[in-house]
């Protein structure tokens, strides 16, 4: 995993940014917040330091469900997930609770016809791919389309 | 000994028994699947497994199994079509199972093989006993598939599965809208069987694809006599469908509907649950009756006791008919559940308001 974007930087030497292009990162992913021992060319020497990634290429999400699929998983429960768009994130949920994907997407990955995934207030709009990204502490909420009888 | 009915409904499935023989009557033994359709549902003989298909309106299409007489219950992989797949006739919507028609049991001397037929109409077989299906490809990118089309749902299905009892390899399907076709090695290739079929909805009503059987079955006590409830009337065919003819009622009630059952016994009797046409479905005249031929489709018999004869709109699904010896048993679309033990000539409601009846099945 490579960062590519402008990084906010906490380390001892006192930088607060740099450009992710100049560094090599050694991430180590799965983090709440990505950690990586980070060697910085710029200098002469090495530096090893910790930064903070606030927009590394993935991210980390809190997803929610409808109750109602607890029925089919009684151990379902809010979740954070590491995704950069919501289709990771519904994989990500779906190694957690095996089976779970199929009952969002069909097998081609698309959305089923009546359920309804936000990120935060805003319907996704890619219901065939679920390309949306997810930005950084986005709230994921799968729920059944109001349809039925 | 006990006799138990399967009845999968639009809100669960009912198992209902009764202490045997006519003499004592039907009760619901257990619920299951409570509040989600229950599509399909039938007990394998060969392993006393129970298999139904789900239909929830959110989740997609899924098989649970039960090894235990419907005490607990598996879910087991729903078939899945490859990536990239796309839906005939068109090819532009990506293929994804919507609807799982039904599943059927492979031959006595395979045990571990099973049929699943689904909407798009793609047939799927597994070899594991149902830990997984794998799509037959030869009939789903079958060349005349340019020809098949959905009715009254998006996408063809595939309906009917007939195993032959004689050959296992010897296959029948049913592709509701594409007509019938024929394996006699176990799926590897197939050649269609609709001569003699008429479709009023084609320009050709005669061509060789684009045909609507509703349900396909094969007499028992002989499997070249097969019978289907097609969209445009009744057939029969005396050669495994190389020639069908049309058996409908030329002035009566046979002709439209869904639902067909057989008689283990004798090849020339059969029963069916008539509607107006497929414009116009509802019972003829808004008076239910189950018509029975028991020449092979030559004459045909109202039968009409015990059933509803005014302001009724009840309809039978393809798969919400069966019999098993002098029994019958039907559930519709409007939640009643009718029962006959001498073979049609009378019946009787069991029950009443339940959700819209998919299918009933006699468990062996």
């Amino acid at each position: 995993m490579q960062a590519t974007r402008r990084l906010v930087i906490s380390c001892k030497r006192g930088f607060r940014e740099l450009i992710a292009d100049d560094l090599r990162l050694l991430m180590m992913p799965r983090q709440p917040k990505a950690r990586a021992a980070l060697v910085f060319f710029g200098k002469p020497l090495f530096s090893l330091i910790y930064l903070e990634a606030e927009q590394a290429s993935k991210r980390m999400a809190r997803v929610k469900f409808t109750p109602n699929l607890q029925r089919f998983f009684p151990d379902l429960r809010e979740c954070q997930v590491e995704a950069a768009t919501i289709a990771e994130a519904i994989a990500a949920v779906d190694a957690r609770w095996r089976g779970l994907g199929d009952y969002i997407v069909d097998e081609q990955g698309a959305l089923r016809k009546h359920v309804n995934i936000f990120v935060g207030d805003e319907l996704i709009r890619d219901k065939i791919t679920l390309s949306d990204n997810v930005s950084a502490d986005s709230k994921i909420y799968i729920m059944q389309a109001l349809s039925g009888g | 000994m006990k006799q138990k009915l399967l009845v999968g409904t639009r809100k669960g499935l009912l198992i209902l028994s009764r202490a045997g023989g006519s003499s004592s009557e039907w009760t619901v033994e257990s619920v299951h699947f409570e509040a989600i359709p229950v599509v399909y549902a039938m007990r394998d003989p060969r392993s006393d497994t129970l298999w139904v298909s789900l239909d929830h309106g959110h989740w997609g299409g899924k098989l649970q199994r039960s090894q235990d007489g419907g005490a607990t219950w598996q879910e087991v992989a729903a078939p899945k079509y490859p990536a990239g797949d796309t839906v005939p006739p068109d090819f532009s919507t990506p293929a994804a199972t919507s609807y799982i028609w039904l599943v059927e049991p492979g031959g006595r001397d395979e045990p571990q093989r099973l049929y699943v037929g689904t909407e798009p109409a793609g047939l799927f077989v597994s070899d594991d006993g149902g830990d997984s299906f794998r799509l037959l490809e030869s009939l789903w990118r079958h060349p005349t598939n340019t020809h098949w089309f959905g009715a009254g749902r998006d996408h063809p299905g595939c309906c009917s599965i007939v195993v032959d009892p004689r050959d296992s390899r010897h296959l029948t399907v049913g592709i509701s809208v594409g007509g019938v076709y024929v394996s006699h090695d176990a799926g590897e290739t197939w050649q269609a069987r609709n001569c003699g079929l008429y479709a009023d909805y084609l320009p050709d009503p005669h061509h060789d694809y684009g045909h609507d059987p509703h349900i396909i079955l094969a007499s028992p006590s002989n499997p070249d006599v097969l019978w289907q409830q097609n969209h445009c009337g009744i057939y029969r065919s005396e050669d495994g469908g190389l020639q069908w003819r049309d058996i409908s009622q030329k002035d009566g009630p046979a002709g439209f509907g869904f639902a067909l059952a057989l008689d283990a016994r004798d090849e020339r009797v059969a029963w069916v649950a008539p509607a107006v046409s497929a414009e116009y479905r509802v019972p003829v005249d808004r008076a239910l009756c189950i018509c029975r031929t028991q020449d092979g489709g030559q004459s045909w018999q109202d039968l009409r006791q015990g059933l509803p004869q005014r302001h009724c709109f009840d309809l039978v699904f393809r798969h919400a008919l069966d019999a098993r010896g002098d029994s019958l048993v039907f559930g519709t679309t409007a939640g009643n559940f009718y029962v006959s033990d001498d073979r049609g000539d009378s019946w009787r409601c069991i029950a009443q308001n339940l959700a819209v009846v998919y299918c009933v099945r006699f468990m062996p």
